[in-house]
């Protein structure tokens, strides 16, 4: 399941703070290794991780390799959390209807 | 008091097991609080277009129990039931939830604050799971509902559309 996967993809600080740090554009593996404070092997195991989760895409810069965000799996976590939010949304809105409602009881008291 | 404060639900996975509910309300704290834990004011908000709440017992005592029941015209009835732990009325609450099919184990911990500034509260609920695999379950549980919620009211606008009987 793709969701799973994105989720437990983000479910690491270090992989979190490369994906904070790639949010102000591409960046190669070395400015995301110091982002993360971690050594460039264990930066690039992560990176990995993020790219089979398709969070970030590769590119080919000249010598290096850039680094970039993908957007596609964090829209469908919230497409999945978007039907859950819209439940309590619904019933949300009674209450505010009941919330209103109770005001105007309050005044005639 | 009917200010706009962008009244959306905001629902953040805050960890693996955690999630976390934040919604204003334009009502003092007390208020809300009562809506929320008063067995004759929980039936007219709690339901879901698709659920229909048939069962609202609220004990309001540390240790006291609470249960309601929903029910859809074609998903059966659904049990939840808990025990209160923590009761400052129009500031916090705490109580344990349990989806009842669900068995012992997979309790969750609700832990709601209110907060009341300038006449309105931000209410705040964290839902604390015994595991990953139940927190993603309680969300696909609601994504069911959504879905027919949803259904529900495409249906709504089809027939004021005359699209549908």
């Amino acid at each position: 399941m793709m969701i799973a996967r994105t989720m437990s993809a983000l479910a690491e600080p270090h992989r979190l703070r490369m994906l904070e740090r790639l949010r102000s554009g591409p960046q190669p593996v070395g400015v995301l290794a110091s982002a993360a404070r971690l050594e460039q092997p264990q930066a690039s195991k992560h990176l990995r991780v993020l790219r089979d989760a398709g969070l970030v895409a590769v590119t080919p810069d000249g010598q290096r390799r850039l680094y970039a965000l993908r957007g596609a799996p964090m829209q469908e976590l919230d497409t999945w959390l978007q039907r859950f939010r819209a439940n309590w949304d619904a019933r949300f809105e009674r209450l505010d209807q009941l919330l209103a409602d109770n005001e105007e009881d309050d005044r005639e008291d | 008091m009917r200010t706009d404060l962008s009244q959306k639900t905001k629902v953040e996975l805050t960890s693996d097991t955690s999630l976390v509910l934040t919604r204003r309300f334009a009502a003092p704290a007390q208020r809300v609080f009562r809506a929320m834990t008063d067995p004759g004011l929980v039936p007219r908000w709690y339901g879901l277009a698709s659920l229909r709440m048939e069962v609202c017992e609220i004990d309001l005592r540390v240790g006291g129990r609470w249960r309601f029941v929903l029910s859809a015209p074609e998903a059966g009835t659904h049990a939840f039931s808990g025990v209160y732990r923590e009761i400052l009325p129009g500031q916090r609450l705490v109580h344990t939830e349990n989806y009842e099919p669900l068995g012992d184990g997979h309790e969750i911990l609700v832990t709601s604050t209110f907060e009341e500034r300038d006449g309105s509260t931000l209410f705040r609920s964290t839902l604390l799971y015994r595991s990953k695999a139940d927190r993603d379950g309680h969300i696909e549980s609601g994504m069911e509902a959504g879905a027919s919620e949803s259904h529900d009211r495409l249906a709504g606008v089809l027939s004021a559309m005359g699209l549908a009987r």
